[in-house]
């Protein structure tokens, strides 16, 4: 079985959103303009929601009909070919009274397709086989995953082996990891989340083999969200914890902490948290190597016979989110940044599959300037144009890198 | 006289760090950036006070393979010493 490992080098960070409930007037997602039916984990959401409002309003509108589900379920509507059905959110363009963008919703007709789907996880991770050969995979942005407690907990740091004994054992007696005794506060995703997978592997306790002591099982990452960020005022903050991406972390910095994290094998150092502080956005130890907890956003869609997407729709947003160039304002570098992700070309390492040891990375392209200007409002690269080239390096998104 | 109590609160300092970050089950948690990597190196001059841990623990200077050195590799950034609230780990088919 031939892989088809389609080159993604550059920005994706696609959230999958949850599902919103549907509208009085139900619209056929097929009328949109440039309609691309995405079935996506809800963990890239908040990258979709950047770039969706500008892809749809361009002058060759792409809109992004999005279905958020688990990675794992997402990809079976490619894989499997399950037909979509239900309401999926698209963004036509436009901001609400908050700033936000606005969000319309559809309904599927019967029989409708999915013509690409996005995953933090590979289709081995959860199939257990490489995709099969009419079906390309690429790799994307970076995503974090983490750790998260109520603000109101004291925590500030787990480790690999805690995380374990936690998700190995479900509070047993005899196994337990204090505070963090009681099940009902353990919140957990599914199988078939890419949040659960990733956040497995980085404990050594696979994510279909979790405890069945966890019940609190959360369908999405907003739900997850939301269901650790209500304990923190009920008395309960300080045994509450949960797991969940750091693009929607990074939208709900207010409602959650995210806790440090020791990988197996960090003791000479200790525990890390994503950035380089409790309180930064520049995912620092994401990029260089000491947070280990992450994987790439995968693009799945079915292969026409000359390898390439079979859906044009597919092939354009596939292009768009694993290049650099902007469209319409949508900008696959800035908006993934923006949105919590990493793009590869500001990584530091790299890793050849899920969970696979980190390995040092020179990429040939980077973007390190740009990423921290856009992540942390500053930079100490000097600003180029054509204006002013750079007297040494590389111009590249405006600011002189160095190669 | 400044400087030499200077060079003796920040050998002091160090210490405290290079402990902290060796020693995954000693003392409270603790929080501060760290170099534990090349900390081992230590021994030296003001740094005299690492050498107890630093010096004779190769395990954190000598890493088994590249995903263990660019885990610990020196940072700049938030370090947390966690002092584990696990069990001991007996028969439990740890990685």
């Amino acid at each position: 079985m031939q892989r088809h490992t389609l080159r993604w080098v550059g920005a994706l960070s696609l959230t999958c959103a949850t599902v919103t409930p549907a509208a009085a007037q139900a619209l056929d997602c097929a009328s949109l303009p440039g309609a691309v039916f995405v079935s996506g984990t809800t963990d890239v959401k908040p990258y979709l929601a950047r770039v969706g409002p500008k892809l749809s309003t361009a002058d060759d509108p792409l809109t992004i009909v999005y279905l958020g589900v688990g990675s794992c379920t997402a990809l079976d509507y490619v894989l499997q070919d399950v037909e979509l059905a239900g309401t999926a959110v698209y963004w036509p363009g436009g901001e609400n009274a908050d700033g936000t963008p606005v969000e319309g919703t559809c309904d599927f007709a019967p029989g409708s397709r999915a013509a690409m789907a996005l995953s933090d996880v590979t289709v081995e991770t959860c199939t257990g086989a490489p995709p099969p050969a009419d079906v390309g995979e690429r790799s994307s942005l970076v995503q974090g995953f983490g750790f998260v407690v109520p603000p109101n907990s004291s925590q500030t740091a787990i480790t690999a082996t805690e995380g374990y004994f936690l998700f190995k054992f479900g509070g047993e007696a005899g196994k337990q990891v204090p505070p963090w005794t009681d099940p009902p506060f353990v919140f957990i995703r599914t199988p078939a989340s890419s949040t659960q997978l990733l956040t497995g592997l980085a404990v050594g306790v696979l994510g279909s083999q979790w405890s069945p002591n966890l019940t609190a099982s959360q369908n999405g990452s907003g739900a997850l969200l939301a269901a650790v960020a209500a304990e923190n005022t009920t008395g309960n903050a300080e045994k509450t914890i949960g797991i969940l991406s750091l693009q929607r972390y990074d939208s709900a910095r207010d409602r959650l902490k995210m806790l440090a994290f020791e990988a197996f094998g960090q003791d000479c150092l200790g525990a890390v948290f994503p950035d380089s502080t409790a309180q930064s956005l520049d995912k620092q130890n994401v990029r260089d190597g000491h947070y280990p907890i992450w994987g790439y956003l995968w693009g799945m869609a079915p292969l026409g016979a000359d390898g390439a997407p079979a859906d044009a729709g597919a092939a354009r947003l596939l292009d768009f989110i694993g290049g650099t160039q902007v469209v319409n304002g949508a900008d696959p570098v800035a908006d993934a940044v923006l949105a919590g992700a990493v793009p590869p070309c500001a990584m530091h390492v790299q890793r050849a599959y899920d969970g696979a040891p980190l390995q040092a990375l020179e990429h040939p392209a980077p973007c390190d300037c740009a990423f921290e200007k856009v992540a942390a409002g500053s930079t100490a690269c000097v600003a180029c144009d054509d204006a002013t080239p750079c007297a040494a390096g590389i111009c590249r998104f405006g600011f002189c890198e160095a190669r | 006289m400044r400087t030499w109590m200077t060079a003796l609160m920040l050998a002091a300092s160090l210490a405290l760090v290079g402990l902290g970050g060796c020693d995954d089950d000693g003392g409270g948690d603790q929080t501060g950036g760290a170099a534990p990597a090349d900390a081992g190196a230590g021994g030296e001059g003001g740094m005299g006070g690492m050498g107890g841990m630093g010096g004779g623990d190769d395990r954190c200077v000598d890493f088994p393979d590249e995903h263990t050195a660019l885990l610990n590799a020196p940072t700049t950034a938030t370090v947390i010493h966690k002092t584990p609230t696990h069990p001991p780990v007996g028969q439990e088919g740890l990685p």
